[in-house]
């Protein structure tokens, strides 16, 4: 125990380091998601199959993959690290893979979102002359993210999770501080146990909230 | 005013609409009549393009609307519109409802589109719901609210699908009495609708349309009192 209390502010250390990382996945997460949802729901055949292949390819395969292809495998071809730099590529390189892994599930909760909204909203929009551009903005979005606030806090509570998987990596996070602590002071039970319960409070906490929002949404039906 | 020639539109296989040619003059108030499925609907939003024409010619005001150079977009805001299911945006309040299209489309000041938007509200009788979400309303208010989003692009035309159909009866009239104002008022509009009264009373033509073709157009009294075509003859007598 006393081994947690030493050490809880290097643990916190970490926390903050997985929040940063979190935060930044999931904004970049809705852009890449709702980039891809239009492009999947545009008419152009190409933009479709490319988003297609974005996605598939994103939930296909496991993250831990993915992060490692992106930091690893990719600077064993390109000269990665020395654009970026040797500290800073793989940071930036595991936020953004992170972020496209999200943004792959994200995308299909825009879309559903967008296609959820009541087509006679869309030619209303038109019949007062607005294009397809501004029936977008002005309408079908600001309704569509409504309803998708929900599924995306639930969203962002799972990336908060898979940014555990940035510690085999090499990245600093509360996991990867939570190992160094156990190399040091042997005690991988309690340790370990206090790393799970900060994640399932905050975790926890976050999806009661999109529980509630579900609920609020449900009743008033705007 | 508007100009539509040898009109056609298919669904895939099902050919809707067969060939209409009609005219609508400047001030005029056509009513369209026919049974369910005859393609009223189509037409009307053959119009505003809201449909693509399969085959044909739709000319608006001068403008080739069939013409795929037209755009579509800037012809839109002179052909207003008013659905059956009234489509007011949802997560907007009426006065927004209204100014959107002033100020994101025709890029209006907010000042002077609220103005507009107030003028309007007040000429539909409903002044003192500005605030209000569209869902807090009856069918009755949505609908003049419709119109009025509606009138706030300055149409030269107005399309009505069948503007009461959804409604209580009890609420018919005051969106009928709208409409009728605006007749009045000179304003050009086609309206589609199942109110043989109303048509009659406000239509200065009125087209019968079954499966597709137009089959007879004239003056409501000539319609409806001495109807020339078997067809028109037996849909009246089942609807008057
Ligand atoms: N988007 C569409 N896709 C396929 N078929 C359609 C479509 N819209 C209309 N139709 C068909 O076209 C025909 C005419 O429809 P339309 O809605 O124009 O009739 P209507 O005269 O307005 O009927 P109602 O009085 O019931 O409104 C119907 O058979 C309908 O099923
Ligand atoms: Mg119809």
């Amino acid at each position: 125990m006393q081994a947690v209390l030493d050490n809880l502010p290097q643990l916190l250390e970490g926390l903050k380091f997985t929040l940063y990382y979190s935060i930044a996945a999931i904004i970049l997460a809705v852009i890449f998601g709702l980039i891809a949802a239009l492009m999947k729901l545009s008419k152009s055949k190409i933009l479709k199959g490319l988003a297609t292949v974005y996605i598939e390819v994103f939930r296909s395969t496991p993250l831990l993959v993915q992060l490692f292809f992106i930091v690893f495998g990719l600077t064993g071809v390109l000269p990665l690290n020395e654009w970026f730099g040797q500290r800073a590529y793989p940071i930036i390189a595991a936020t953004i893979t992170l972020a496209l892994h999200e943004g792959a599930y994200i995308s299909e909760i825009i879309r559903a979102g967008i296609l959820g909204v009541d087509r006679g909203q869309k030619e209303a929009a038109a019949s007062i002359g607005m294009t397809e551009y501004k029936t977008m903005r002005y309408i079908v979005l600001p309704q569509a993210f409504k309803r998708m606030i929900p599924p995306l806090v639930n969203q962002s509570a799972q990336t908060i999770k898979d940014t555990s998987l940035l510690a085999p990596i090499g990245i600093i996070d509360l996991v990867y501080r939570g190992q160094i602590i156990i190399s040091a002071t042997f005690e991988p039970f309690s340790i370990w146990l206090v790393i799970a319960i900060i994640y399932f409070t905050i975790i926890f906490a976050i999806s009661q909230f999109a529980g509630y929002l579900e609920r609020r949404m449900q009743l008033d039906k705007r | 005013m508007i100009n539509v020639e040898n009109l056609r539109k298919s669904f895939g296989k099902l050919d809707v609409l067969k060939g209409i040619s009609t005219e609508i003059r400047h001030q005029e108030v056509v009513v369209v009549i026919g049974p369910s499925g005859s393609g009223k609907s189509t037409f009307l939003r053959c119009l505003n393009g809201l449909e693509e024409a399969t085959s044909g010619k739709i000319e608006i005001d001068g403008v080739e609307l069939t013409n795929p150079k037209t755009n579509i977009h800037e012809l839109r805001q002179h052909v207003g519109m008013c659905f059956q299911q009234f489509n007011l945006f949802r997560h907007l309040n009426i006065l927004q409802n209204i100014t959107i299209g002033p100020m994101k489309v025709l890029n209006k000041s907010k000042e002077e589109s609220e103005q507009l938007a107030r003028q309007l509200l007040k000429r539909v009788g409903l002044g003192d719901k500005e605030q209000n979400y569209p869902d807090e309303l009856s069918g009755g208010q949505q609908q003049r609210v419709a119109i009025a989003r509606a009138l706030a692009m300055k149409p030269k035309v107005m399309l009505f699908d069948e503007p009461t159909s959804a409604l209580d009866p009890e609420m018919v009239g005051e969106v009928l009495n709208v409409i009728g104002d605006l007749a009045e008022d000179g304003m050009t509009m086609v309206i589609v609708t199942h109110e043989m009264g109303f048509a009659r009373k406000v239509g200065d033509r009125v087209i019968f349309m079954d499966e597709g073709y137009l089959i007879e157009e004239g003056p409501p009294a000539e319609i409806f009192n001495n109807p020339q075509e078997k067809r028109t003859q037996s849909f009246l007598a089942k609807v008057l």
